[in-house]
């Protein structure tokens, strides 16, 4: 399958080091790594923010021979760190307004509007101010007004850091839903290795280099090398992987009830 | 430090605790942010406040209200400062914090919470929110507080960060009898890290407890809409579903153990 976008040998002060990867057309890809490993600059470099030279293509061109306007309607980039602000009063005023950028007959906007209402779940935030929802409803109207414009990738920066694990749950829910009916792909950076595991591709970025990557689960369970750069596994990984060694199970299970039944036949 | 407070109402809270700084406190549930605001003491609610044995009285509030720190959920910048040793002048100067050598100080918080020295003239916006997040118990930690109220302390905390945090945070505790209280949601964290636990709902204290005793109760915690660790419900259904007598603990290598000795 053709990549969607290519990165080749990115270096970026003392941050990258030759890293390069693909990312393939309706994928899921996360990053991760420890602390200030660079995974916001990262972000910011795939998405355009800070320029660079020959070294990311997107559908088989170089990001700086991209016109804006057009690199802004086939990307979608989220850093919740920049505090991005709603110009309108109301949820409600805000989606309006993005919905009338993109859509033109009166029906199909109020149709729009109704759509993302639901798809989102924020029938009770329409009346209030966007600035001063939830960070978890900043996000999905963020995902919306973004998802408006039809792009073909979307570059998130740790949208999950500040939300509970509930909240964490229908996120990662909503952006499977989004990807299966758009057929968007996403890279999503993330501290969080229980996030990761529910992403197509996992990369680990350490000491400027692109460490491992992989499909999600055979990446968390090389838990000596995630522990020595500071990640911590999620619990029923860490566990399988420990039950393992003492030939207590055979392999990684992610579900409480069936490693319980795997232990104590 | 030890804090009473008793028949506390104030926006429709009612609640009796004592807190110590022989524990970490862990405080969690719905409304768990609304406890937290109401124990940093800006507003002196109704009922019986002591600290130390000391009535808090409209007289005397302010005193107390500044012996107390609160570490927010997100780093709140100042407009107009820049620079971390900006934002700890400030605070130095807001506060009338008698401090002999201030930059000696302001260095000494950020190698406590695990920083160089040398950020201290970086500008906030350049810091990662990992950073943010330790800058801020640093600027915390300036005031000399006998209350540390944490929200969310380990968000964005890599492991290594984590255990780093929480290691100041014993230290603070065991040697300088700080009163530590840690509010959030990650059920994790808060079994792992607290002593004791206050679970909150519907603006009362709901169940305040031992934290492995209280954890332990699982039905009871679920049954009641809170969030139990998977370390905890891996032992509880093997104990129930397989009748194995296992233990619960905190550290998975003792997971572990006691799993090999039972199989």
């Amino acid at each position: 399958m053709k990549e969607l976008l290519e990165v080749t040998n990115l270096s970026y002060k003392d941050l990258f080091e030759n890293i390069s990867f693909q990312v393939e057309p309706e994928k899921f890809i996360t990053i991760s790594g420890a602390n200030n490993c660079g995974k916001t600059t990262l972000i910011r470099i795939l998405s355009g923010q800070i320029p660079t030279t020959q070294e990311i293509k997107l559908l088989g061109m170089y990001i700086e021979e991209y016109p804006q306007n057009l690199w802004k309607e086939i990307t979608g980039t989220i850093i919740p760190q920049d505090n991005p602000t709603f110009l309108f009063k109301t949820v409600e005023e805000e989606l309006n307004y993005t919905i009338h950028l993109f859509k033109k007959a009166e029906e199909e906007k109020k149709e729009t509007y109704k759509e993302i209402i639901k798809k989102y779940k924020l029938t009770k935030y329409q009346k209030k101010n966007p600035n001063e929802v939830p960070e978890f409803i900043k996000i999905k109207i963020l995902l919306a007004e973004k998802l408006l414009g039809s792009p073909q990738i979307l570059f998130l920066d740790d949208i999950c850091g500040e939300l509970d694990i509930k909240e964490k749950k229908e996120m990662i829910n909503l952006l499977r839903t989004l990807q299966l009916e758009t057929g968007i792909s996403i890279v999503m950076t993330t501290s969080d290795l229980n996030i990761a595991l529910e992403s197509d591709y996992l990369l680990i970025i350490d000491e400027k280099k692109l460490l491992l990557e992989g499909e999600p689960l055979s990446i968390i369970e090389k838990d000596n090398v995630l522990n020595k750069i500071g990640l911590e596994l999620p619990f029923m990984v860490d566990l399988s992987v420990k039950l393992r060694d003492y030939n207590l199970v055979e392999k990684t299970e992610l579900d409480i009830d069936r490693l319980v039944d795997n232990i104590w036949k | 430090m030890e804090i009473k407070l008793e028949n506390i109402k104030i926006n429709d809270w009612e609640f009796s605790t004592e807190l110590s700084s022989e524990n970490i406190i862990g405080i969690t549930g719905p409304e768990y942010e609304e406890l937290l605001e109401i124990l940093r003491l800006e507003t002196l609610p109704e009922g019986n406040i002591t600290m130390n044995e000391t009535t808090i009285t409209s007289e005397n509030h302010m005193d107390y209200y500044k012996t107390i720190s609160i570490i927010e959920k997100e780093f709140h910048k100042i407009n107009y400062l820049n620079t971390i040793k900006e934002h700890m002048d400030y605070i130095i100067n807001y506060y009338h914090l008698q401090i002999k050598n201030i930059e000696k100080k302001e260095k000494d918080s950020l190698k406590i919470v695990g920083l160089d020295e040398s950020l201290l003239d970086r500008n906030i916006t350049t810091l990662s929110r990992s950073e943010k997040k330790k800058v801020e118990l640093a600027i915390g930690l300036l005031s000399n507080p006998d209350i540390i109220i944490l929200d969310a302390p380990f968000r964005f905390l890599d492991n290594k960060s984590r255990k780093r945090m929480i290691m100041v945070l014993r230290k603070l505790k065991e040697q300088f009898h700080k009163l530590i209280i840690i509010g959030t949601l990650d059920e994790d964290v808060l079994y792992q890290y607290t002593d004791k636990m206050l679970f909150v709902k519907n603006k009362r204290i709901f169940l305040e407890t031992p934290t492995e005793e209280g954890y332990e109760r699982v039905d009871y915690l679920k049954r009641n809409g809170f969030q139990v660790p998977e370390r905890v419900l891996f032992t509880y259904k093997a104990i129930k579903k397989k009748k194995v007598k296992i233990e619960y603990h905190k550290d998975i290598r003792d997971i572990i153990k006691d799993v090999y000795k039972h199989v």
